[in-house]
């Protein structure tokens, strides 16, 4: 005897995938992800980066290791250059000002040490 | 100018006294200091274009701070007499004018005076001192020398300089004086003005005798930019004099302006 599913029976059914099935394999990612704080997950991806191809194709939605951070490793590592390049543009501005100060206050002593000899 | 080039000489400050020499060899330390924080990438940017000249890092006017090109200094000692620089980046016309601007000159005179009383109050005493050594400015002849020069980027911090015309502000004409109106001149550049006369008759005595020979190199001057932001400038020529200039709206930079 042959059994049919109908529309009503299909629907239950991919609800039931969609609410059970899904949220169980993907919780301990989200929850995982949520719980560590931004820099424990840059200092993690730090560490899981050289792993990062063999990484990607291991058991992703079974198995919560470390390199499933690869996931979020694009936007942090950017993150990071940005927090890098704006530290190292701060700094360097600061260098320039400081500097700036210093040029006038040898130009000063220049002149003062001109108007001595002229 | 040195005798075998026409290349302005480099000052040595050191001859002057080794307290100035010492003095200006900081001002150049911290000069080769600032190159390494640049921030200005491109500092040749929008140099002679029409469109977006308005953003060209190098336009506006610049004034002297520093330089150790004999050419750019004049000290009221000198024959040349005291004188204000500035040097004017218009970029839209890729244009640069280095304006310098003549002072007048002191003249102390000396006056006879002759004391009748005994009883002088001080404030005799300063007006006589006064009248003995009256001092009196006299316009100079060279009110004001521009020196015009195209200006193109050649690279991101490079400026070649292609020196066009000089023009020449008068207030005498063959010690005449042209009371109280002044004069102007506009002469070519005679390094410019002669290599050009040269190169045209060499171009044209090739085609005559239809020979194949080198074409002569013209030695443009040209610029390197070390440092420069909305306040302050620093470049280097190509014969490795240093020019130190400021905007005027870098408040703490006006005392030292030259």
């Amino acid at each position: 005897m042959m059994t049919t599913t109908s529309l009503p029976e299909l629907a239950f059914l991919s609800l039931l995938v969609l609410l059970v099935v899904v949220p169980q394999a993907s919780s301990s990612f989200f929850a995982t992800t949520a719980a560590i704080p931004k820099t424990s997950i840059i200092t993690a991806t730090k560490r899981a980066a050289p792993a990062a191809s063999s990484a990607f194709s291991a058991d992703y939605f079974g198995r919560p290791a470390s390199p499933r951070f690869i996931i979020i490793l694009p936007p942090l590592r950017a993150q990071e250059d940005d927090h890098d390049d704006i530290n190292n543009e701060s700094s360097s501005s600061m260098k320039a000002s400081a500097l700036k100060l210093d040029l006038l206050q040898a130009l000063g002593k220049l002149k003062n040490v001109q108007r001595t000899r002229w | 100018m040195t005798e075998t080039e026409r290349v302005p000489q480099q000052v040595n400050y050191t001859t002057i006294s080794p307290a100035v020499g010492n003095a200006a060899q900081v001002v150049m330390d911290i000069c080769d200091e600032l190159a390494t924080v640049n921030p200005t990438s491109i500092p040749a940017q929008y140099l002679g274009d029409k469109q977006n000249y308005h953003k060209a890092p190098l336009d506006g006017t610049w004034k002297l701070l520093f330089s150790n090109a004999a050419d750019a200094i004049f000290t009221k000692n000198s024959k040349r007499g005291a004188a204000k620089i500035r040097n004017v980046v218009d970029a839209r016309r890729g244009r640069i004018t280095n304006i310098i601007d003549f002072e007048p000159i002191d003249i102390t005179t000396t006056t006879t005076t002759t004391t009748t009383t005994t009883t002088i109050n001080k404030q005799d005493d300063d007006d006589d001192e006064q009248a003995k050594k009256k001092r009196q400015q006299k316009e100079p002849t060279l009110k004001q020398l521009n020196v015009i020069i195209k200006a193109k980027a050649v690279n991101d911090r490079r400026v070649e300089l292609d020196f066009r015309y000089a023009k020449i502000v008068l207030t005498r004409l063959l010690g005449l004086p042209l009371f109280g109106r002044t004069l102007t001149l506009y002469i070519p550049v005679p390094a410019t003005f002669i290599t050009k006369t040269i190169n045209l008759l060499q171009r044209v005595a090739r085609f005559i005798r239809l020979s194949k020979q080198e074409e002569p190199r013209t030695t443009k001057g040209y610029f390197d930019v070390l440092y420069l932001d909305h306040q302050l400038r620093v470049h280097k020529t190509g014969q490795g004099n240093l020019f130190v200039q400021a905007k005027e709206d870098w408040k703490e930079a006006i005392p030292y302006l030259r």
